[in-house]
């Protein structure tokens, strides 16, 4: 798939490729499985009160990005793919996935297990009961570490006494 | 993973911090801008409400009820999903439009069509408004708010309208405007329902609060202006007149036995769940829309306004 971004002036900018899986010729059972093609996302109350509690405890509110997440997602299923065009390989030959592609039916929810998993075994935080796409730690300090996630865009909320942590 | 530095965009929303003064206001500028550009409402009249109070939503006098062509409902199905996110994100002022233009999703009627224009005319001259957190309040000051229009006036079901409102000292975290499941019998009835609505809503902020390291010990209060729906709900009697009334709704009966809610009287000037369920018309929605948007500072409203006229 091609994309080509454009400039302020509508000169062409960056040429922007992406290798794509055809997911509509996954089937449910072989492929994927029905309850894994959904992801949560963070609700919009649950943000909003996040923005409250930063104005009124004075916390920072970062903004990461994470650069085409769903490549970094693994699958627990077998799948396989023709090789794409323009990759030389013998005839016969077929790819299969080791991590995640845009456009596979379990790419979301892979990406956010692989993320929870992280945050909460590898960081220490704790998804919130209330929102599973909002993830808490105490800091040494005592206070709370925020790291509510939009898919992949994390907004990390930490008081100022926090910084080295988050 | 790129860092972006301080978050200043999220989803289309702009955030705008003074930290100084310990305010964050979140508005979708930009986004209302395109969306009045892509349907075509860059040079219309703003109006200065989102709804009419009659004609437009009220009874269906003059509406014809000629079904729309494919492509006319494709273009209110495009516009009314836009609007809906705008309210979902940070304009409460206009959930009550948007709810009833939600109804007309399958077949909008002429009705359903002059109502949106009207929604469009409104952002037209407000595009900059949006939600003002006071960062001062702090935050074991969470407040519901919940009203009904009973029988919906000029709903066809005769259904209610619930509204409620869930602020964070002067900042708005959450909100709705919809059309309640059943025909209420009163009007205490469907206040009842409304504010049922709302416990749930009070329960799950004071979740997420806890979570966050802050826990209310202290009742929150709802406000609502049905002192009736208030006796009914503190109290545990089943009357003749109540007893239809299903279980579900007497949840919050125990909530306010258990402390997590304690139920106010508010007189409806006052209260502004009451913009989220019907039309108002300028002088009382201008006057409650700070207490929906959280923006105590008048002078951008003022301002916003005057913008406004002069065009």
């Amino acid at each position: 798939m091609y994309k080509i971004k454009l400039n302020a002036d509508g000169t062409p900018g960056k040429y922007k490729v992406r290798l794509t899986a055809q997911g509509f010729g996954q089937r449910d059972g072989r492929d994927y499985h029905e309850s894994h093609i959904y992801a949560p996302v963070l609700a919009y109350n649950t943000f909003r009160l996040i923005l409250a509690f930063i104005a009124a405890e004075d916390y920072d509110l970062q903004h990461l990005d994470v650069v085409t997440a769903f490549l970094n997602a693994s699958v627990e299923e077998d799948i396989y793919m023709r090789v794409p065009e323009g990759v030389a390989a013998p005839p016969g030959t077929v790819c299969k996935l080791v991590k995640a592609l845009y456009g596979i039916k379990q790419a979301p929810f892979a990406w956010h297990a692989d993320i929870a998993a992280t945050l909460v075994s590898t960081l220490g935080f704790k998804a919130s009961s209330y929102d599973s796409c909002l993830f808490i730690k105490r800091s040494r300090t005592g206070r709370m570490l925020l790291f509510p996630l939009f898919v992949d865009d994390c907004f990390p909320a930490n008081h100022i006494d926090d910084r080295q942590e988050m | 993973m790129t860092h972006n530095g301080d978050a200043e965009q999220v989803l289309g929303m702009r955030i705008t911090r003074d930290r100084t003064m310990r305010t964050l206001k979140l508005d979708q500028q930009l986004y209302i801008e395109r969306l009045l550009s892509d349907f075509n409402a860059t040079t219309s009249k703003p109006a200065s409400t989102p709804s009419a109070i009659t004609s437009e939503t009220g009874a269906s006098e003059g509406d014809d009820n000629t079904t729309a062509t494919d492509a006319e409902r494709q273009s209110y199905q495009a516009l009314v999903g836009s609007l809906q996110y705008a309210t979902i994100a940070t304009r409460p002022d206009i959930a009550q439009a948007v709810n009833f233009l939600a109804r007309g999703l399958v077949s909008p009627t002429h009705r359903h069509r002059a109502a949106a224009w009207r929604v469009l005319r409104y952002l037209r001259g407000t595009t900059s408004l949006g939600l003002t957190f006071a960062g001062t309040d702090g935050l074991r000051t969470l407040v519901g708010y919940s009203d009904a229009n009973w029988a919906g006036l000029g709903e066809e079901n005769a259904r209610s309208i619930s509204g409620w409102l869930v602020k964070v000292g002067s900042g708005p975290v959450a909100w709705s405007s919809t059309q309640q499941r059943m025909v209420g019998l009163s009007v205490c009835e469907s206040e009842y329902v409304a504010a049922t609505l709302a416990t749930q809503q009070i329960i799950w902020s004071r979740g997420v609060l806890s979570d966050c390291g802050i826990t209310l010990t202290k009742s929150t209060p709802l406000f609502c202006d049905c002192r009736s729906a208030i006796q009914l709900a503190s109290n545990q009697k089943i009357s003749q007149r109540t007893k239809h009334i299903n279980v579900r709704y007497h949840f919050i009966r125990e909530r306010i036995q258990d402390g997590t809610i304690a139920m106010n009287w508010l007189r409806s000037e006052d209260q502004p769940a009451d913009a989220l369920t019907k039309p108002l018309g300028p002088h009382i929605f201008l006057r409650l829309r700070p207490t929906l948007l959280g923006c105590e500072d008048t002078n951008e409203v003022q301002h916003s306004q005057q913008h406004s006229t002069n065009i």
